[in-house]
């Protein structure tokens, strides 16, 4: 009986979550941004996940406005987002921990394809490509704002076509939710 | 007055083993000749056996074995050692079985799951399978958005440092070999 009552509770409770995290989490590019948490203290003040149903909502929502952008939603897995403010934390310690998971990336079959070492700034991106297409890309940034953003994003996924939309888009005027 | 309650006393403290057939002897029979000049120990005797017949219609158990060890040590503790197994049809019984004791522990995991748990799933079936609502969706496309124009920013940089660092370098290399080629070749 003590083994029905355990199988009833880690049966139930537990699909809804382990389902749809592992599903995401078998995703080539998918990485568990979640694990930079441990470098601050504090809680996010940016996060975003966004994967499932949601995406292909959100890609829908936008194919009148903009069919090309929907399309390119549309062969997104997920998106995950955690941004920080680094004003006060010692911007070594985070550099070392950027780099050290960078070094994982790599190992793991991750390309880097931007990599910027400036005094004020770090800005990386990790590329993961499965048979010559792109699964997923991994960008961290610290910025000399004193934000510090970690992107996953898991999908197919055409650098040309982001950019084209991403400029589109320009960053300097799209707000900040 | 206080030889007549001495002796109500007695007679007291002698109903349950009346009733449950352990009076003998002399003392069977000075309660029976009591109890047909006493309505009040008749009384007593009556709320005796009621109690005593509830309780034997009751079901009976046994207790499991780890119980019996723990109640038997705790019993032994407070100087009261003596604690059955298995009822004897009299009293008060704490007795149950194995069964009934995880039959007990499944129900009460079942309403803790409902109550406490049951709304967890929920929550969590609204974030994974439920529709999102429409301030949800433009608010997450307002973040896809944003998300993709910071890696097109980043891409730019990219473009920029292979522009800023190879090609104008490569350029000015080129340039210069093809300048000084040229002029080379002029003096010549």
């Amino acid at each position: 009986m003590k083994k029905v009552v355990l199988a009833l509770f880690v049966s139930v409770f537990m699909t809804g979550t382990v389902a749809a995290q592992n599903k995401l989490a078998s995703e080539p590019g998918y990485v568990d941004v979640q694990q930079v948490e441990q470098w601050f203290n504090t809680e996010p003040n940016l996060e975003v996940n966004i994967h499932g149903a949601l995406l292909k909502l959100v890609a829908e929502a936008s194919r009148f406005e903009d069919p090309e952008l929907a399309e390119l939603i549309l062969k997104l897995k997920g998106i995950s987002v955690r941004g920080y403010d680094v004003d006060g934390y010692d911007l070594r310690d985070i550099r070392t921990q950027t780099r050290a998971m960078g070094v994982k990336l790599e190992s793991a079959g991750w390309e880097t394809v931007v990599r910027v070492r400036d005094d004020d700034e770090i800005v990386d991106m990790y590329l993961r490509t499965i048979e010559d297409e792109i699964a997923g890309m991994v960008v961290m940034v610290i910025g000399d704002d004193d934000e510090a953003v970690f992107v996953n994003i898991i999908g197919e996924i055409d650098p040309e076509q982001i950019g084209k939309l991403g400029q589109k888009f320009n960053f300097g005027s799209v707000d900040r939710f | 007055m206080q030889g007549n309650s001495r002796t109500n006393d007695w007679f007291d403290e002698r109903v349950e083993a009346f009733v449950d057939g352990d009076l003998t002897g002399q003392e069977l029979l000075a309660f029976r000749e009591r109890l047909d000049d006493d309505e009040r120990l008749r009384e007593q005797v009556r709320v005796a056996e009621r109690i005593t017949s509830t309780l034997g219609e009751a079901p009976t158990f046994t207790l499991p074995e780890s119980m019996v060890r723990q109640a038997q040590s705790t019993g032994s503790d407070s100087g009261r050692s003596d604690v059955s197994k298995q009822t004897s049809g009299r009293g008060l019984r704490l007795i149950q079985s194995p069964r009934f004791v995880w039959t007990s522990v499944a129900a009460a995991a079942a309403i803790v799951f409902a109550v406490v748990l049951f709304p967890t799933q929920t929550q969590v079936q609204n974030f994974d399978n439920s529709e999102p609502t429409q301030a949800e969706v433009e608010r997450a496309l307002a973040e896809v958005k944003w998300t993709l124009a910071l890696v097109s920013d980043i891409g730019n940089e990219r473009e920029d440092i292979v522009n800023g660092h190879i090609v104008a370098p490569v350029q000015k290399a080129m340039s210069f070999v093809i300048v000084g080629s040229d002029e080379t070749q002029g003096i010549q």
